[in-house]
């Protein structure tokens, strides 16, 4: 648009090049060095936004991450919600429009909600949309609607993320005048120090504020500094990084922008610091008049940064309001910039002499003891109403810019969120860090001591304090001569809208949150500051109260007639600015969320058609191997008909094992199992069930004697973790006198599983070395063995019932062993099977499955499995607790089977078994079917259930109730094939 | 996230621990000659001290050792054990 926003020379941006950008659609242009707000400022766009409620135009109040007003949206690859467009560099290609808006951001139908505001006041929606009750949900849609910001990306955002862990002496948040002294301070002693800083270069206020030290521009200081600071080995600086989080032991987190990096968009550090040194600044609070939300108004201290450090003038006529020294400050910036400024506003009688003497010299009408009451001018405000004095009759000044400046809030967020608590500082109007909960301490403005002078010299003292409290030497620091800054000397003025008046004042723009709202909120009962808030919502938006926590505790206290310190302050949260989900999930996205777990035949299963999945303790195992054009259902049928059958090949390996070692190993065994295990020979092993001291079942599973010292005990996949665990902790704990040692050996070995009636040829095809016949080689031995030229363990176990083998070699031999029973089985016709048909030849069998019907409040007794716990056996892990609840428990959850009587309907695994009243419609749930299948073995569906006093109702018929209907079954054991075991036991 | 002394690899962050327990939380010798009412008392009631506890932890993903720690449970401040510093 015009030329006539950019000033032909100054500020920190680089004419040489232009940008080229869109927004709303529109192309603009702007330098590098521009932020998004600057470069619209250039173009003279006032409009950027629109409320979120009452849809009213919003122009750029702030040039810091306390935005409320300039959210946008990035489209493109780029595509993010609610960014602040005055933290958000332009760059080529940058395409963002706003949030908020239909269908425009000039014409939006919304802001006709804007005539109604006035019957849309504070709890408007819990009061109006109750009735009747049950149609919340239809008004909820069309308040989002209306309400809301930007939208949820549509796509997987692009460009990588990466996560970061640090250790440093001292952490220093903030790069203006106090962190840079405090860095240097702390740089010369030697300690490690990581400096972060959210702007795009360091010298925070001094970047825009124009100040002098030693007599020269300031940011000529900052220059000398950063160059030194670059030299340092031990340095490490950051630019565009915002510590977001303060948590427990100095464990601070920094989200770091990373656009000159191709590879990475955002890098999450994680830094424990041993020191933490504050610095974080003060942001400009603004002060409530009739319509201070109209486009040209906004923070003074931001209409300065705008000319100066962008080189941009926000308007042409100006008229400053301000209640502190401050403003006198900016006024003269502003005219300086070339912005004719009409008038200050000075709410105060007396003001700093010298300033004032200042403006007056600089042609400014300064208006003491006055007041901005409101503003007129809808797409861009056109004039201010003041009054002064005793005088309350309003004199109108035109503009199209008010520079507001109603004193400094110290950015104390980090200081809270490290545990410590705000005090109300009489002297600034603010809250000012408490007591160190942890090892920081604030320096500067964020402490409240608002001049340069000041930072730097806090900067310096606590950079040297810091690092000798790492250990090191003192550093000899002279603070250099700055130019003199006044006290602000505020004017704690909260609202200075007339009562009564026809338009809003607005305390929190992100929300739409209106002085006459904090009054209604008050006036109906509300007095925490933390309730008003909720009530209100006010200070709960984007900018998290940035821009308007201190002026509603002000308020609040002036209405309630409190000193604001006894107010107190609402908490505050990590993050202290809006974090992206990319961040916090860093690399943990799609494949790497879960880290696989491979076996050696993962690639093989991958190659013939295995469905992969997880199946407990990040394996990923095949739930069956089809071939071409089979279905699932197809597949696992094929495979369970051909483990009765023939033979089927099964890869164990995922299956938990642990070598359980030392002379106490039997003592230990028989403390943590429920059964006896003296007596049991080398080369023998047993099956046992493992239950938590509260009696509930922990795992299931064989242990085998493989030498005098030496057991091999298999858990459930999912479960290993769990019972290392669980047998660690009382080993270490409860019995640190037992000699045993425990290995997780799961990774060491792989594991195949031959079984079905030709299993003991597969193997004899494949050279095994040892006699494997019934007499020689029983149920439940183990042996060591040569099979295909590989060295193994044998082993006699089976959870298919059929007979079975498990093969263990090293890791490494694993898929050479898989090939060679592959190989040896084929005129056998063996065949893979996945774990899906494992658990349907296992449901055939009966065999209890952990977290099915092994679940978290079913004990051994109820799974069937009482004769494990020998009455005469002494105290063991889980026993004084079973004893209790089998006294006072009757009504237990009994594994029963089921047999539809529709024998083609498969219970779905969790159907209720329900009862119903003779005369009560409503049925009640007795049970739940744990699993069902078709079982090609029997022609028909089967299921195995958790049934209340199943065991007492065999033979009766049960009711499963289905989404589609209700079926009934007869209640049986659970053993459908082999009842007697002969088959495994072959 | 609090920072744990383990006595073998020193300051870790609390994520690479399990907490293991108070410290003064033995399973009992006999718990057959407990009453129901005592035994879950001790099942089921956990001490949850307000101040200095002694507690367990492993350092799971790390050296895997088990110690005892001093902490107190209203700062989540670690102090040295028996006088003798467990810092790194």
């Amino acid at each position: 648009m015009t030329e006539g926003f950019r000033s032909r020379s100054g500020g920190r941006i680089h004419r040489g090049r232009k940008i080229s950008f869109q927004f709303n659609g529109r192309r603009y242009e702007g330098f590098p060095g521009d932020t998004l707000a600057s470069a619209l400022i250039a173009n003279g766009v006032s409009v950027v936004g629109r409320s979120q409620k009452y849809h009213r135009p919003r122009g750029i109040m702030s040039a810091g991450l306390e935005e409320t007003n300039a959210i946008v949206q990035l489209a493109g690859n780029d595509d993010e919600p609610n960014r602040a467009a005055t933290t958000l560099p332009i760059y080529d290609g940058l395409v963002a429009h706003s949030v908020n808006v239909a269908p425009s951001v000039d014409f939006d139908l919304g802001s006709l909600l804007g005539f109604f505001h006035r019957f849309i006041p504070a709890g408007f929606y819990y009061k109006t949309f109750m009735w009747p009750k049950d149609r919340w949900d239809w008004y909820g849609g069309i308040i989002r609607k209306v309400a809301g910001w930007g939208t949820a990306p549509a796509k997987p955002g692009g460009g990588r993320y990466e996560h970061r862990n640090h250790h440093c002496d001292v952490l220093i948040v903030g790069a203006g005048p106090a962190g840079l002294s405090a860095a240097l301070s702390a740089g010369r002693t030697g300690s490690r120090i990581l400096l972060v800083d959210s702007d795009t270069e360091p010298g925070g206020k001094l970047l825009s504020d124009n100040l002098t030290i030693r007599s020269c521009p300031a940011m000529e200081w900052v220059d000398d500094i950063v160059a030194e600071l670059d030299l340092m080995p031990n340095i490490i600086r950051l630019t565009r990084a915002t510590a977001t989080g303060y948590f427990a032991d100095n464990y601070v987190t920094v989200i770091e922008e990373c656009p000159d990096k191709p590879w990475i968009r955002e890098r999450l550090w994680k830094v424990r610091a041993k020191q933490v040194i504050l610095a974080t600044g003060a942001i400009e609070r603004t002060l409530l008049f009739a319509n201070n939300d109209r486009p040209g108004i906004m923070l003074a201290s931001a209409a300065m940064t705008y000319c100066s450090r962008y080189g941009v003038r926000p308007g042409n006529t100006a008229v400053v309001f301000t209640n502190n020294n401050s403003g006198y400050r900016y006024a003269i910036g502003l005219l300086k910039a070339g912005v004719s400024v009409t008038a200050l506003i000075d709410t105060r009688k007396e003001a700093d002499s010298r300033l004032r003497a200042a403006a007056a010299g600089s042609g400014i009408e300064v208006i003491a003891d006055a007041r901005v009451v409101s503003a007129t001018g809808r797409r861009r405000v056109s004039a201010v109403n003041i009054v002064s004095g005793n005088d309350q009759s309003p004199r109108r000044i035109r503009c199209d810019l008010v520079a507001v400046s109603g004193g400094w809030n110290p950015a104390i967020h980090l200081h809270s969120q490290s545990g410590g608590k705000p005090i109300y500082n009489q002297r600034i109007a603010s809250f000012v860090p408490g007591e160190s909960k942890q090892n920081e301490r604030s320096v500067g403005a964020c402490r409240g001591e608002l001049t340069l002078q000041s930072a730097l010299a806090e900067g310096a003292n606590a950079g040297c304090k810091a690092a000798a409290l790492c250990g090191f030497a003192l550093a000899d620091i002279e603070v250099p001569d700055c130019e003199h800054e006044p006290e602000p000397g505020v004017d704690p003025v909260w609202d200075c809208s007339q009562p009564g008046g026809q338009s809003s004042a607005f305390i929190d723009f992100n929300n739409d949150v209106t002085s006459a709202d904090i009054r209604l909120a008050m006036r109906e009962g509300y007095r925490s500051v933390e309730l008003v808030k909720r009530y209100t919502t006010a200070g709960m938006g984007i900018d998290q109260g940035k821009s308007s926590s201190v002026s509603i505790v002000g308020l609040i206290a002036e209405i309630a007639g409190l000193e604001p310190g006894s107010v107190g302050t609402t908490t505050y949260r990590p993050a202290y600015t809006p974090v992206s989900f990319g961040a916090m999930a860093g690399p943990a996205k799609s494949d790497l969320i879960v880290p696989w777990r491979r076996t050696p035949v993962t690639d093989w299963f991958l190659d013939n058609g295995g469905h992969l999945d997880e199946t407990g303790a990040q394996f990923r195992r095949p739930l069956f191997i089809a071939k071409a054009d089979e279905s699932a259902g197809d597949a696992v049928q094929r495979e369970a008909l051909a483990v009765r059958n023939q033979v089927g090949i099964y890869d164990s390996t995922p299956l938990g094992k642990i070598l359980i070692q030392g002379p106490d190993a039997v003592a230990f065994l028989n403390r943590v199992y429920s059964n006896n295990w003296e007596n049991l020979p080398v080369g023998r092993g047993k099956f046992g069930f493992m239950l938590h001291e509260d009696g509930r079942l922990l795992d299931d599973g064989v242990t085998m004697r493989i030498s005098d010292n030496q057991y091999w005990m298999s858990n459930s996949a999912g479960m290993a973790d769990v019972v290392l665990d669980h047998l660690d902790r009382l080993l270490h704990i409860h019995w640190p006198e037992l000699k045993v040692y425990l290995t997780p050996i799961t990774d060491q070995w792989a594991v195949v599983c031959v079984c079905g009636p030709h299993a003991r040829d597969v193997l004899y095809e494949a050279d095994i070395d040892i006699d494997i016949s019934g007499e020689a080689f029983r149920f439940l031995d183990t042996r060591l063995c040569t099979i295909g030229g590989l060295s193994a363990r044998i082993s006699r176990v089976t959870y298919t019932g059929e007979l079975s083998f498990e093969i263990a070699v090293p890791m490494r031999h694993g898929l050479r062993l898989w090939n060679i029973l592959i190989a040896a089985g084929q005129k056998f016709g063996i065949t893979p099977v996945g774990s899906d048909t494992s658990m349907l030849l296992r449901t055939e069998k009966g065999f209890i499955a952990a977290g099915l019907e092994g679940d978290g409040y079913a004990d051994i007794f109820d799974v069937g499995m009482g004769w494990l716990v020998p009455k005469e056996k002494a105290d063991f892990v889980g026993k004084r607790s079973l004893e209790k609840n089998r006294r006072s428990d009757g009504g237990r959850p009994e594994v029963v089977g089921l047999l539809p009587d529709n024998s083609d309907f498969v219970p779905p695994k969790g159907a209720p078994l329900v009862e119903y009243d003779r005369n009560d419609e409503v049925p009640q749930q007795v049970g739940m079917v744990t699993i069902g299948f078709f079982s090609p073995n029997l022609g028909r569906s089967i299921a195995l259930a958790q049934l209340r006093d199943g065991r007492s109702r065999m033979g009766q018929s049960a009711t499963i109730y289905t989404k589609a209907g209700v079926e009934t079954a007869t209640i049986c054991e659970p053993v459908f094939i082999d009842p007697d075991g002969e088959r495994m036991r072959d | 996230m609090i920072y744990i002394p383990c006595p073998h690899c020193g300051h870790r962050n609390a994520d690479e621990f399990i907490y293991g327990g108070d410290n003064d939380q033995r399973r009992p010798e006999n718990p057959e000659e407990f009453s129901d009412a005592a035994w879950c008392e001790y099942i089921y009631t956990v001490p949850n001290v307000k101040g200095i506890t002694r507690e367990y932890w492993r350092h799971k993903r790390g050296c895997n050792r088990w110690f005892v720690i001093q902490r107190d449970s209203r700062t989540d401040k670690i102090t040295p054990l028996d006088g003798k510093s467990i810092d790194d």
